[in-house]
């Protein structure tokens, strides 16, 4: 699997809809969608840090590693 | 002071352009020359090489003329294409592309044959020239100028520069899918 994205969990937990994240964060909804789904390659420090800011979390709330 | 993608898209623009009137004038070069079978005598006239003819511009030579200048419009035709090309690319702000990289290594390719093809239609020439010519009088000659030696560094330095240019796509491509 490899570093699995949890920001769905962390949206869920705290009760955020995606389009007040990416308005937050600055970036498309799309964007946060394809966050969601680990459809990219990387992400930010600059991008990250606004995501925690914003969720009151720590990037390992966001992101996790699980071994094949 | 201008956004520089913007400055490179209205360059590329002009630049594209001025590649299709190229196009435009090769080719009514070639329907002149072809199109008038007077038209490629009054050119061989020009040349030192149909000097050493003895025998005139016979039919055949007509035809071997043509034949080798289609051989060496050719690489000139797909040269100032692909020029155009690139130049429509960039002037539609798709700058960072691996197309655009691709086309990049084509013209350098294509200079580099045009090198070769410089190189041969002068020892081409010569032979056209001088191959009815009794014997003794044939002739047979190999030059290397510095046109050649331009065209051989040009098309060397627009491969690499491709090859950096696909580089920096990836790359690019890659930044792409950062959020």
């Amino acid at each position: 699997m490899g570093i699995v994205v949890r920001l769905d969990v962390m949206l869920a937990t705290r009760k955020v809809r995606s389009r007040d994240l990416a308005e937050h964060v600055g970036i498309t909804e799309q964007n946060i969608s394809l966050l969601k789904s680990g459809k990219v390659k990387g992400i930010r420090f600059a991008t990250l840090s606004r995501i925690c800011d914003y969720l009151d979390c720590q990037p390992g709330d966001i992101l996790a590693y699980e071994p094949d | 002071m201008a956004d520089p993608r913007i400055r490179i898209m209205r360059v590329s623009r002009l630049m594209s352009w001025i590649a299709t009137a190229g196009i435009a004038g090769l080719a009514a070069l070639s329907i002149y020359l072809v199109g008038d079978p007077a038209a490629l005598e009054r050119l061989a006239a020009t040349m030192p090489e149909f000097a050493l003819s003895q025998t005139g511009f016979t039919d055949t030579k007509w035809w071997l003329s043509a034949g080798l200048l289609t051989f060496t419009l050719a690489p000139a035709f797909y040269l100032l294409m692909q020029i155009r090309k690139l130049f429509t690319t960039y002037s539609a702000g798709e700058i960072f592309t691996i197309g655009a990289s691709d086309t990049l290594r084509r013209i350098g390719t294509a200079f580099l044959v045009l090198a070769c093809v410089s190189v041969l239609s002068n020892t081409a020439l010569v032979l056209i020239a001088t191959y009815d010519n009794p014997q003794g009088q044939r002739s047979l000659a190999l030059s290397l100028g510095s046109k050649e030696y331009a065209l051989i560094l040009i098309g060397g330095l627009i491969s690499v520069i491709g090859w950096v240019m696909s580089e920096a796509a990836q790359i690019s491509d890659e930044n792409r899918q950062f959020v």
